[in-house]
């Protein structure tokens, strides 16, 4: 079968680039592993969701026959998708964007810039993109507009910037509080702006605030992933096909041009032609599948990294609970550059409501007892005083954080599987240990009489917001992708996902990965 | 399916009651947990011999005989062993996930939509 272009995976950056391609009349194949899945289909199971995936996961891969390895400190483990240690994202139309906390966060104009910035630490792979901000501006721009953001202005940190198309969602009292204290510290906030409608548009719902929302889908379907805006639109072109519960297990690439895949579906191997490969798998599998289709290039793998998560926890004196969701909601900029000795740093926002067993599993502060009749009590009386405020923390990355292709284990397709090794450079720890002490001082000066945090260990760093495995640079020796998301010497050959960042930014990646998406499809054959 | 033994059996329900007690809100045999755990014995039966094992340990202990205190000493002298953290964290498992949970309810967890 012919197609114009094939997009790997319908998640961020697929779902973005095949609309472009389907609107500029292109016929699009688009592939996907997962299913079409709502809030029917996955469920608000508080133990198998992205966020606490004790057994399996809402929008999981097949555990059977999806596999990874993890090389840590001299040992290897083989891990399942929901195991700690895979790094899963969602397998769906939509992938994480289904289930996300949705934050539409731009990059800061320094996050493109960090070697220069900051110099590089000893031992590591910080560089700076080959595009700057106010390249990606423009498309940053539109995709707020065709997938939906709602915000408040931004803080003073951030370049001048349109309206947000629609106005911020409720403001819950966790958010209020620190809202002041910001205000009382100096540091200013600005709302947390998300890919959510705070009011009715694109003949979808608004936001109920309800207490599910990452992790799981949402009830009025009001959260803007791909699934109910891109992928969609794309369909109704006319010009897009989508073949869901479909793997694809190489691109044939011949005299350095693309010009195809083979894809697996209902147990039938396929083989598709086109001109044009969008490869959007996610920094993993997108990686693993340019290796296992023979792509040449010392940067592939490398640089793996996702963002270190800590945090401050805190108690009020009061309750603060008032259910209102998601609960991301109101942000300090202070942080994310120029903090004296320190690597970049992170935007730090209040966390989204965290379910109880999540809770139970996470919060505690070391003193208090992990069971019995103390814990019971301390449940009681911490959830409706409790806050967690946090961000990610912008990874210092290293070239020894890589995949690679495991030499023993193979997946339910006989191909190997990914193998993950190496950790984050050390400065990320420092940078980390910074932004929780930062936390701590916003937590205390909003009213918490207990606040804690937990020390941050090295470790390899990628979860949903793995990122850096085909770098971007104009140099083929140092990087994979050009500054037009093409790979290096495969003429039609793109990436269209996290993989593609040099660094990962001190902000959520999403609206990184769909604007540069859009520029990446807008570019080709242009 | 692997079974519990008798007396690993017996234990069980006083364990969990010591892991989440009864006291206003329900204790974990109250909020169902034995059926969640028996749940997890059947979505993947190499669970069962931990239990067991866990199990036979405290009965090792003589912890049916014992009073509530002392039998929170034994648990708290045995909490690092990996049968008995297991057997913890599923007891909470069982009482906290979920939004129409006991646990959910006893910390004021609402869902309103």
């Amino acid at each position: 079968m012919k197609y114009d272009a094939i997009v790997v995976g319908a998640g961020a950056g697929g779902g973005v680039a095949a609309n472009v391609l389907a609107q500029r009349g292109l016929r699009v194949l688009i592939l996907e592993q997962g299913r079409w899945l709502n809030l029917a289909s996955s469920g608000r199971d508080h133990l198998r969701n992205h966020r606490l995936s004790m057994y399996g996961d809402n929008t999981g891969l097949d555990p059977e026959t999806n596999r990874r390895v993890i090389a840590e400190g001299g040992l290897t483990k083989i891990v399942r998708p929901y195991q700690a240690g895979y790094n899963h994202n969602a397998a769906t139309v939509g992938s994480g964007t289904l289930v996300y906390g949705a934050q539409a966060w731009r990059f800061h104009p320094l996050d493109f810039r960090m070697a220069s910035t900051y110099g590089v630490p000893e031992g590591s792979s910080l560089a700076d993109w080959p595009i700057d901000y106010d390249e990606l501006a423009p498309w940053y721009e539109r995709v707020e507009d065709e997938i939906g953001v709602a915000g408040s202005p931004p803080s003073k940190e951030m370049p001048v910037r349109a309206e947000y198309p629609m106005p911020p969602t409720a403001l819950p009292e966790k958010g209020r509080r620190l809202q002041d204290a910001a205000e009382r510290l100096g540091w200013g906030s600005q709302r947390v702006p998300l890919l959510i409608n705070s009011v009715p548009r694109h003949g979808r719902e608004a936001c109920v605030n309800c207490q599910h929302c990452v992790g799981f889908a949402c009830p009025t379907d009001a959260k803007n992933g791909t699934q109910n805006t891109m992928i969609p639109r794309a369909l109704q072109t006319g010009n897009a096909t989508l073949i869901t519960e479909a793997t694809v297990l190489k691109v044939h690439i011949s005299d350095g041009r693309a010009t195809g895949v083979t894809y697996v579906c209902e147990g039938q191997s396929v083989e598709a032609q086109a001109p044009i490969v969008v490869v959007a798998a996610a920094a993993i599998e997108s990686a693993r599948l340019l290796l296992l289709s023979g792509v040449q290039s010392d940067a592939l793998g490398r640089h793996l990294q996702g963002h270190y998560y800590h945090g401050a926890h805190g108690l009020f004196p009061d309750k603060v609970w008032d259910g209102i969701g998601p609960g991301a909601s109101v942000a300090t900029l202070r942080f994310n550059h120029g903090n004296d000795g320190i690597v970049g740093g992170a935007m730090i926002a209040d966390d989204f409501i965290a379910t109880p067993i999540s809770f139970a599993k996470g919060s505690r502060p070391k003193d208090v007892p992990g069971w019995g009749q103390a814990h019971k009590d301390w449940m009681r009386d911490a959830y409706p005083r409790f806050i967690t405020a946090g961000g990610p923390v912008q990874e210092v990355p290293s070239a020894e954080c890589q995949v690679t292709l495991d030499p023993w284990v193979k997946d339910g397709f006989g191909r190997p599987v990914a193998r993950l090794s190496g950790t984050t450079h050390p400065e990320t720890l420092r940078t980390s240990t910074f932004i929780n002490a930062r936390g701590e001082e916003w937590l205390r000066a909003a009213g918490c009489e207990t606040v804690w945090s937990h020390e941050p260990a090295l470790r390899l760093s990628a979860g949903q917001h793995q990122a850096g495995t085909c770098r971007m640079g104009d140099d083929p020796r140092m990087s994979v992708v050009d500054r037009n998301g093409g790979v290096h010497g495969v003429e039609g050959l793109y990436v269209a996902d996290g993989s593609v960042h040099v660094t990962n930014g001190g902000f959520n990646p999403v609206l990184t990965i769909m604007a540069l998406a859009m520029r990446t499809a807008s570019g080709i054959g242009g | 399916m692997p079974k519990l033994s008798d007396a690993a059996a017996s234990l069980l329900p006083i364990f969990i009651d010591r892991i989440v007690p009864p006291d206003q809100d329900p204790g974990a045999v109250e909020a169902g947990v034995l059926g969640f755990i028996g749940s997890r014995f059947t979505a993947d039966p190499s669970t069962v011999e931990g239990y067991e094992a866990g199990l036979i340990l405290l009965a090792s202990r003589g912890f049916s005989a014992r009073s509530a205190e002392e039998q929170d000493a034994i648990i708290g002298d045995l909490e690092g062993h990996p049968a008995i953290a297991t057997m913890i964290s599923q007891t909470l498992e069982g009482y906290y996930a979920g939004p129409d949970s006991a646990g959910a309810k006893a910390v004021g967890f609402r869902v309103t939509a």
